[in-house]
C-alpha cells in the first residue's frame, strides 16, 4: 500500500509543485489580511447562524479558509486523475498482477492524496503561523492552542471529499470526477442549510421540508459542521471525527465495489 | 494455485466484512450527524430570530414574501399555543394585524367583540379598534358601538388608548374628509368634565379636535366667500368655532393641571401603588414615601399619611419623617400632624432631615409664600443651641424671602439674623457627623 502511495506522491517532488506552493502561500498571506469569516457576516443573518453559535470561540482566519480551498482544489485535481490514468494506461493491470489487492491499491491511492492534501494545508498553516508570530501579518493572531486547533478542524472535511473525488473518478473519469466533485460540494453547501433553516423558521415554512427535504439532507455531507463554532467542544469534535470517517467509509466502500466490478481490460478511457 | 473453493470463501469473507463495515458506518454516520446537528442548532432561540435579517440575502420581493410567511406562521403558532385569555387576545391581535386575509382578520377579532368571557379585560379595546368603521370591511363595527364599548372601560390608561388608537385607526383607513370624521369621532370627549382627564396626553386629542374643527369652519367660510355655500354653513361655522374654542380650553386645562400625569408617570404611579399595597411591614414606610412623593391627588396623599399615623409603631419609626414632610403643602396636616411630630423629636439629624425634606417639597410644588412661612415658622423659635448644622441657612433663607413677600418684617429680620449666625458659628453637616464619630470612638 505504501509503495503505491509513495509512487503517487512522487508528483510532490516536481518543481511545478513547489512553485504552486509558493503562489498558494502568497495568496494565503494576502487574504489573511481580511477579517475572519465569522466577522464578515452580519450578526443575526442566516450565515451568522451557520458559522457562529458562541461568540467567545476563536475565529477561523481568512487565510486558513483560502488554504483549505487550495488544498481541496489541488487534491481534487490530483485525486481525479490518479486511478483513471492508471486504468487508461493499463498501469493498474501491472500493479494488480503483483501481490497487491484492489483494496490495498485503493487504500494506497487514497492515502497518497490525503497526505498530499494535508501536507499542503499544514504547510500553508505554518506559513500563516510564522507570518503572524514573527512578522505580525494577518488580522487574527495565532496565539493559542485553541486558535491553532480551530484552524485545523475545518481541514477534516478533506477526508470525505477526497474519498468522494476518488469514487467519482472511478466511474466518471478524470474530468467527470472534477465536475462531479464540484457539483457534489455545491449541493452539500446548499442542503447543509436545510436543518438550519428549519430550526430558524416556524414549522411549515418550507413545504414538505419535514419529510422529503430533511431526508435528502442525509445524502449530502454537511460542510457547516466543520466551520461552526460548536466544533471546538470535546463531544462535537469527537462526533465530527466519526462523521468524517463515516462519510469517508461510504465513499471508499463504493469505490471498492466499483473497483471489484470494473473490467480493467477494457481500456476505454 | 488458489482453489475455487478457497476463492469463494475469500469472496464471502470480503463481502461479510464490507457489509459489517457498512453497518457500523451507517450507525456512526447517523449518530454523529445527530450529535453535530443538535450541537449546531442548540444555541438558536427561535423567539429571538429576526426573520428580516435572516432573509436579508434574498432579493427584496422574495425576502418580503418569505418574511411575511415566516412571521405569519410564527404568530399563528403562538396564537394556537396561547392558553390564557390574555395571551389569546395578545396573540390574536398580533396575528390579525399581520395577516393579509380579511376573513381571518375578522374571525380573529370578532371572537372578542361582545364576548362576555373577555369583558373588562385589559387591552380589550384592541379588537374593537381593529374592527372600527372600515367601509371596505363588511363586518366592521359602527362608531356608536365603539362608543358603547368605551363606556365600559374603567382604567384611565386603557380609556386614553381606546380614544387615541381609535383616532389613529380611522386615519389609516384612507377615508375621505378624514378631518371631519376625526372631529365627529372625538367630539364626545368634550362632553366630559375637564377634571376627568388625568392623563396629560389627552392634549393631543384635543389638539386634533381644535385643528380639525377650525379647518371645517374655515372651509365653510371660504365657501361662503366664494358664494358656493351649502345649506347650514353659517350654523356650521358657529358650531365648529365653538368646538375649537372648547377643545382649546380643554387642551390648556389638561396640559396645565398639576394633578395630571403623563403616561410614564401614570404607569409609575400604578407600580408604586402596587408596591405600597404589597410591601412588608418593614418596607411599608419606604414604599409609602415613594408613593406619597409621586401621588398628585391631595386626597389620596392624605389618606395614605393618615393610615400610617394611626399605627403608633409607625410614629416611632424615623422613616415616617420624610413621609410627613411630603405632606407639608397640606395646611391642616402641617398644623395637626407635622409640627407636633417635629416638636416631639429630639434627634438633631432626624429633625434636620425632616426640615430638609419639607424644604424640597415646598420648593417643588406651587405654594404661596404665606404657606411656606406657615410651614417653616417654628424654625424662628428654635434656640441657637438646637440648630447644629450650617445647612439650615438655606431653609432660613426661604423663610426670610417668604416673610418679605408677605410683609412680615419681624419674621424676615429674625430669619436673616439667625441665618447669619448659623453661617458664622455652625459646623457643616459633614463636619458635625465626623465630630460625632470622633466622640463615639473616644
Amino acid at each position: 500500500m505504501w509503495a503505491i502511495a509513495q509512487f503517487s506522491l512522487l508528483k510532490m517532488r516536481e518543481s511545478a509543485f513547489y512553485l504552486l506552493m509558493i503562489v498558494a502561500a502568497l495568496i494565503c498571506l494576502f487574504t489573511n489580511t481580511a477579517d475572519p469569516v465569522t466577522e464578515q457576516v452580519a450578526r443575526g443573518s442566516l450565515f451568522s447562524y451557520a458559522f457562529s453559535g458562541d461568540n467567545a470561540a476563536p475565529s477561523i482566519a481568512m487565510g486558513s479558509c483560502v488554504a483549505l480551498i487550495i488544498s481541496i482544489l489541488i487534491s481534487s485535481f490530483y485525486g481525479s486523475s490518479e486511478i483513471p490514468s492508471d486504468i487508461s494506461s493499463g498501469v493498474i493491470l501491472v500493479i494488480l498482477s503483483k501481490p497487491v489487492g484492489r483494496l490495498r491499491y485503493l487504500a494506497g491511492k487514497y492515502a497518497a492524496i490525503v497526505i498530499m492534501a494535508y501536507s499542503i494545508f499544514i504547510f500553508l498553516q505554518l506559513v500563516l503561523f510564522a507570518s503572524s508570530k514573527f512578522l505580525g501579518f494577518g488580522v487574527v493572531p495565532y496565539n493559542s492552542w485553541q486558535m491553532a486547533l480551530r484552524q485545523l478542524i475545518p481541514a477534516l472535511i478533506l477526508l470525505p471529499l477526497i474519498a468522494a473525488n476518488i469514487t467519482f473518478s472511478i466511474f466518471a473519469g478524470a474530468l467527470g470526477a472534477m465536475i462531479f466533485t464540484a457539483l457534489y460540494l455545491l449541493f452539500c453547501v446548499v442542503v447543509a442549510f436545510l436543518p438550519l433553516t428549519m430550526a430558524l423558521f416556524p414549522d411549515g415554512m418550507i413545504p414538505m421540508a419535514d419529510t422529503l427535504l430533511f431526508g435528502i439532507h442525509y445524502l449530502f455531507l454537511n460542510p457547516l459542521f466543520y466551520f461552526h463554532d460548536m466544533a471546538i467542544g470535546a463531544v462535537p469534535l469527537v462526533a465530527l471525527i466519526f462523521y468524517s470517517f463515516a462519510v469517508t467509509s461510504f465513499f471508499l466502500l463504493l469505490s471498492i465495489y466499483m473497483l471489484f466490478t470494473t473490467d480493467m481490460n477494457a481500456n476505454t478511457r | 494455485m488458489v482453489s475455487k473453493k478457497k476463492t469463494v470463501t475469500r469472496h464471502k469473507t470480503a463481502t461479510i466484512a464490507m457489509v459489517a463495515v457498512l453497518v457500523v458506518t451507517v450507525f456512526a454516520y447517523f449518530i454523529s450527524e445527530k450529535v453535530l446537528r443538535d450541537a449546531m442548532l442548540r444555541p438558536i432561540k427561535r423567539e429571538k430570530v429576526d426573520f428580516a435579517k435572516v432573509l436579508d440575502w434574498l432579493p427584496p420581493k422574495a425576502k418580503a414574501e418569505l418574511e411575511y410567511r415566516a412571521r405569519y406562521l410564527d404568530l399563528r403558532q403562538k396564537y394556537d399555543e396561547a392558553e390564557s385569555k390574555e395571551d389569546k387576545l395578545r396573540t390574536a391581535y398580533a396575528l390579525a394585524i399581520h395577516t393579509r386575509d380579511m376573513d381571518e382578520h375578522n374571525q380573529l377579532m370578532l371572537q372578542f367583540i361582545d364576548n362576555s368571557a373577555y369583558a373588562g379585560m385589559k387591552k380589550l379595546y384592541l379588537p374593537y379598534m381593529r374592527m372600527l368603521y372600515d367601509p371596505k370591511n363588511p363586518k366592521a363595527i359602527s362608531i356608536q358601538k365603539y362608543y358603547d364599548f368605551i363606556k365600559t372601560i374603567t382604567d384611565p390608561e386603557e380609556l386614553f388608548f381606546a380614544w387615541k388608537d381609535g383616532r389613529d385607526r380611522l386615519g389609516k383607513l384612507g377615508l375621505r374628509d378624514l378631518h371631519i370624521i376625526h372631529t365627529d369621532f372625538l367630539l364626545p370627549l368634550l362632553d366630559k368634565p375637564k377634571e376627568s382627564f388625568i392623563i396629560r396626553e389627552y392634549t393631543q386629542l384635543f389638539d386634533t379636535i381644535k385643528r380639525n374643527a377650525s379647518r371645517i369652519a374655515n372651509d365653510a367660510v371660504k365657501r361662503l366667500a366664494q358664494k358656493r355655500e351649502r345649506p347650514g354653513d353659517p350654523e356650521l361655522i358657529t358650531r365648529m368655532r365653538g368646538i375649537a374654542k372648547k377643545a382649546e380650553q380643554y387642551q390648556t386645562f389638561v396640559g396645565r393641571n398639576p394633578l395630571n400625569y403623563n403616561l410614564n408617570d401614570y404607569r409609575r404611579l400604578l407600580k408604586l401603588r402596587a408596591d405600597y399595597e404589597n410591601a412588608t411591614p418593614e418596607n411599608k414606610l419606604t414604599a409609602a414615601f415613594q408613593l406619597v412623593r409621586h401621588v398628585r391627588d391631595p386626597k389620596e396623599r392624605r389618606e395614605i399619611a393618615d393610615a400610617l399615623c394611626k399605627n403608633p409603631e409607625n410614629m416611632k419609626n424615623p422613616k415616617i419623617a420624610p413621609v410627613l414632610a411630603q405632606l407639608t403643602d397640606d395646611r391642616e396636616f402641617v398644623r395637626n400632624v407635622y409640627h407636633p411630630y417635629l416638636a416631639s423629636q429630639t434627634d438633631p439629624v432626624l429633625i434636620f432631615r425632616t426640615w430638609q425634606e419639607a424644604y424640597r417639597r415646598m420648593t417643588a410644588v406651587l405654594t404661596s409664600a404665606e404657606q411656606k412661612l406657615e410651614v417653616f415658622r417654628p424654625l424662628l423659635n428654635y434656640p441657637m443651641d438646637q440648630i447644629h448644622f450650617r445647612e439650615y441657612d438655606y431653609i432660613y433663607d426661604i423663610v426670610s424671602r417668604s416673610a418679605i413677600f408677605v410683609n412680615d418684617r419681624a419674621a424676615a429680620e429674625k430669619a436673616d439674623q439667625m441665618k447669619e449666625e448659623i453661617q458664622k458659628t455652625k459646623l457643616s453637616f459633614k463636619q458635625y457627623q465626623e465630630q460625632q464619630k470622633k466622640q463615639e470612638t473616644r
